[in-house]
């Protein structure tokens, strides 16, 4: 068994203003460019053309190394929550729902906005 | 917060004390020094908490609690198959024993057709051998034949010089050959057209003898 301290996790490559994330397996102690013991995959963060975040995983290794016992990191749990290999964390569910709050928040301000305006209109029009 | 007062105000009596430089310029985003001390404004300034509703912090204990049993249920999962590839398992053990008994059986095999092998190796071997003893054989012949036919052709020209000895001019017969020859005058100072016909110039008296 492998100790906990060894963690598959993302290693932030790509450059200034543009994120590339590898995801990877090395100790939690180490820096997270430094080599790793093994790439399992990569998550591109910014959306391509088609709205798109690629994510590749190599599933046979991940399955492997969590045998073993190594620790996820959550962006990585979230990741695999997502792409159906794990159940969906928690953190997905809390950013879902917040995101959803402040989107109904919007609308509900949009509305009041926009009944407002068409008050004034009205108002002005008579 | 008393504490993080009274530890502000120990700080600046120290701070007071030893000057530091706050670099003019710095890259963006600015950034103070891990050495310096923060900034006299920001002295008291506490940040604020993030405010988590209960209600909200509720469901997340009782989603991660769904979520850690579940996890834990695919990690024991995948370890089971992990340890189902690996030696400690009977599975595994069993394969080995089985590649174990292929491996002997195999060398078996192979140890019977070396032998098959070698035993048409040998024969051909003694064929090749016997081929070879004739090929020699045939070769000695060809040349003692050879060594033969020199020595008859050597026979043949040694019997021609012997027939042709009569004729030499030895030291006994020297004298009487002299005798002979100025007798005997030949003249070669003569033409000779293509039928072989011989001119002699009998007006002109030859030098050579």
């Amino acid at each position: 068994m492998v100790s906990r301290r060894i963690g598959i996790r993302l290693a932030r490559f790509g450059c200034a203003n543009r994120p590339f994330y590898h995801i990877v397996v090395a100790p939690k102690s180490r820096r997270h460019q430094d080599p790793p013991f093994e790439q399992l995959g990569t998550y591109d963060v910014m959306p391509n053309e088609h709205k798109e975040r690629l994510v590749s995983l190599n599933l046979e290794r991940i399955r492997y190394w969590i045998g073993i016992g190594a620790h996820i990191s959550d962006p990585v749990a979230e990741l695999l929550g997502l792409a159906g290999f794990l159940p969906i964390h928690p953190l997905s569910y809390m950013k879902a729902w917040r995101n959803r709050r402040k989107a109904n928040a919007q609308a509900g301000e949009n509305q009041t906005l926009s009944s407002e305006i068409s008050s004034t209109r009205e108002e002005g029009l008579s | 917060m008393l504490e993080n007062f009274t530890n502000f105000r120990l700080l600046r009596q120290i701070t007071r004390q030893i000057q530091f430089i706050r670099y003019k310029k710095r890259p963006t985003p600015a950034r103070k020094n891990i050495w310096e001390p923060p900034a006299p404004s920001k002295y008291f300034r506490i940040s604020p908490r993030p405010v988590i509703p209960v209600k909200e912090q509720e469901e997340l204990k009782h989603l991660y609690d769904i979520y850690r049993t579940h996890f834990r249920a695919l990690r024991h999962f995948f370890q089971c198959e992990y340890e189902k590839t690996t030696r400690l398992s009977i599975a595994v053990a069993e394969k080995m024993k089985e590649e174990v008994s292929e491996h002997a059986y195999l060398m078996e095999q192979n140890k019977l057709e070396n032998e098959r092998v070698a035993e048409i190796r040998k024969a051909r071997r003694k064929c090749d051998m016997a081929k070879l003893d004739d090929e020699l054989s045939q070769a000695e012949q060809s040349l003692s034949q050879l060594i033969q036919e020199e020595r008859k052709k050597l026979d043949e020209l040694v019997l021609k010089e012997k027939k042709m000895n009569s004729t030499y001019i030895t030291s006994q017969t020297l004298e009487t050959a002299i005798e002979d020859a100025l007798d005997n005058l030949t003249t070669y100072d003569f033409a000779i057209d293509l039928n072989g016909v011989i001119y002699r110039d009998d007006k002109k008296e030859s030098t050579y003898i």
